[in-house]
């Protein structure tokens, strides 16, 4: 099955779309609900009709952000001058690992149903901790595939420098 | 005949006079003649009405007419309520706003409180939300005020501008000057519309919890108290919940125990009020049509707090109370996590530094196996070495190593 996936680059494409928005709804329906639950104060809404409007909102940010991966990945190796990685091999890469992170800290948040009491500590350390796993994950593919021993220093610095550049804004300034 | 006649006139009328004067009732500025004590369903209907007067109103001067109305009922039935003429209205004003606590209390020889309150501000009539919960006030006052004594004071609060961001109660708390008096706040928001009734008191059990939650079999307790304040989760671990926003939070922050009152709905979903209920549809009609028990739940919960104020571990229940509060240190709660990030983050990136040299080592030392032609485009030393100046290929001699310092005659 995986190797048939591997043959056929347009089917993975479009699955690993479609798995990167469901599992971005996956992660964000509880925020989604929350920012839903305001609506009833303003206008009377049923309980299905807040559910669709929290899916629906889901969907649309998923959507939006399977747009935004490969301008950012674009974006990621212009600035840091690597020409010689296919972009859209590499934007899909960026999609299943994404798909991963949004799956796996989904998964995680459910602890909040269950109990608060991992609502701060929790929102800080299971997207840090994921994330960290995805990138070394993601860095440790695309370093075998697109680069040799002597490209692979500069790959990891670069890798290094955006994940923490990133780690820092989200989860320390924002 | 006429002078005994003109005798007992006189007498009638001196007697009729004497009479009247013996039993008159005493005229006192806010209990004017006439004002009885009202039963719940009579407060609660002319609460309702005043605040849909006051809501409906157009003009300025109209509004300041019914506010001024709906001051002085709620002033002369606090009065009726604990039997004193103690009510009074607290003016308070922000930039943009502006508005009135009625206050009024039943004193004891204690420095200690405690405080019930309940905004009485509303959209609309405001039969729920929250009408019921000053009427819960209201007959808890007529509850305390019937026991021969209590070991500390209580101050019964309907605040207003809860519905424009608790701007009553934070003034009321900015205005108390010592906090360690205060045992404990019980705040009523919509009581009556929900299908249950809960009561929330800390994140955590406490002996406050457990007292409230002795005295009823009905009362439910939401353990997730008050976190969420103007969006901002200050005690770490709360939902965001939307009742949180209530009076009681100004209160929290200030580190004084709390207990929270309030009826609605918890699932998955979230927190689930009667959505009408918030709206101009919040009317005493509509109430009784979704709960028609709600005079009844009345009854119930002021009997409740009655008995918990009146519990004889009160007092040191609500004191332990103090010490079980979760941290609500922003630093610790907020920041602190981030903290750990920050310096998890600084390891790691030490860590990434020193396998970067190491895979910079080894790129240039060139001890893994190198994929790049570049890397092998170097001079072959068979080249070198021939000094013959033919291609070491066509010297079948220069093959071995041996041969290269062969000198060649």
């Amino acid at each position: 099955m995986f190797n048939k996936l591997r043959q056929n680059y347009k089917l993975s494409d479009v699955l690993i779309r479609i798995a990167f928005v469901a599992a971005y709804i996956f992660y964000s329906w509880q925020e989604c609900l929350a920012a839903a639950n305001l609506i009833p104060t303003q206008v009377s809404l049923s309980v299905g009709a807040t559910v669709s409007v929290a899916l629906i909102t889901a969907l649309v940010i998923g959507t939006a952000l399977m747009f935004l991966v490969p301008f950012v990945t674009n974006l990621f190796l212009n600035a840091s001058h690597l020409h010689n990685v296919p972009r859209a091999e590499y934007a899909l890469l960026a999609h299943a690992f994404c798909t991963i992170y949004f799956a796996v800290c989904g998964a995680l948040r459910l602890i909040n149903l269950v109990t608060p009491l991992l609502l701060v500590w929790g929102g800080v350390i299971f997207p840090f901790v994921v994330s960290l796993g995805c990138v070394i994950w993601f860095y440790h593919v695309t370093s075998q595939l697109y680069f040799n021993d002597v490209t692979r220093p500069f790959y990891f610095r670069v890798v290094a420098i955006v994940y923490f550049v990133c780690a820092v804004l989200f989860g320390v300034v924002l | 005949m006429k002078k005994l006649l003109l005798v007992l006139l006189a007498l009638c009328l001196s007697l009729s006079v004497v009479g009247t004067v013996a039993f008159a009732e005493p005229e006192t500025e806010s209990s004017p003649v006439g004002a009885e004590l009202l039963d719940t369903e009579n407060f609660l209907s002319r609460l309702c009405e005043l605040n849909g007067q006051l809501n409906g109103a157009s003009s300025q001067s109209v509004k300041n007419e019914i506010k001024e109305n709906l001051i002085n009922f709620l002033k002369e039935q606090f009065n009726l309520a604990v039997g004193e003429d103690v009510a009074e209205e607290k003016y308070f004003a922000s930039d943009t706003i502006s508005g009135y606590n009625i206050q009024t209390k039943i004193e004891s020889s204690s420095e200690q409180c405690v405080i019930i309150g309940a905004h009485y501000d509303a959209v609309g009539e405001g039969a729920n939300d929250n009408a019921c919960g000053v009427a819960v006030m209201f007959e808890t006052m007529k509850y305390l005020a019937a026991q021969s004594s209590l070991p500390f004071d209580v101050y019964f609060v309907a605040f207003d501008c809860e519905e424009q961001g608790l701007i009553g109660s934070q003034h009321y708390v900015n205005e108390l000057t010592a906090y360690s008096d205060v045992l404990a706040m019980f705040n009523l928001d919509s009581i009556a519309a929900g299908k249950n009734l809960y009561v929330m008191c800390e994140n955590k059990r406490t002996d406050l919890a457990d007292l409230i939650l002795s005295k009823s079999e009905t009362l439910v307790e939401k353990p997730y108290a008050a976190g969420v304040y103007n969006g901002y989760d200050t005690f770490g671990y709360g939902y965001d919940e939307f009742v949180q926003g209530s009076d009681h939070t100004p209160f929290r922050l200030a580190g004084i125990p709390v207990a929270v009152f309030f009826s609605g709905e918890y699932s998955l979903l979230g927190y689930e009020e009667n959505a009408e209920m918030n709206t101009s549809a919040d009317t005493q009609e509509n109430l009784a049509r979704i709960n028609p028990d709600y005079l009844a739940r009345i009854s119930d919960l002021s009997d409740v707090i009655g008995a918990t104020l009146t519990d004889e571990n009160f007092v040191a229940v609500a004191q332990a109370t103090r010490g079980q509060m979760i941290n609500n240190n922003a630093v610790y709660n907020r920041w602190w996590p981030v903290i750990v990030l920050l310096g998890t983050l600084i390891i790691l990136a030490v860590c990434a530094w020193l396998y970067s040299r190491k895979l910079q080592k080894k790129a240039l030392l060139g001890h893994a196996e190198v994929k790049s032609q570049k890397v092998f485009d170097k001079p072959n030393a068979e080249d070198i070495f021939s000094f013959d100046g033919k291609p070491s290929s066509e010297n079948k001699d220069s093959s071995d190593a041996d041969d290269i310092f062969t000198f060649k005659n």
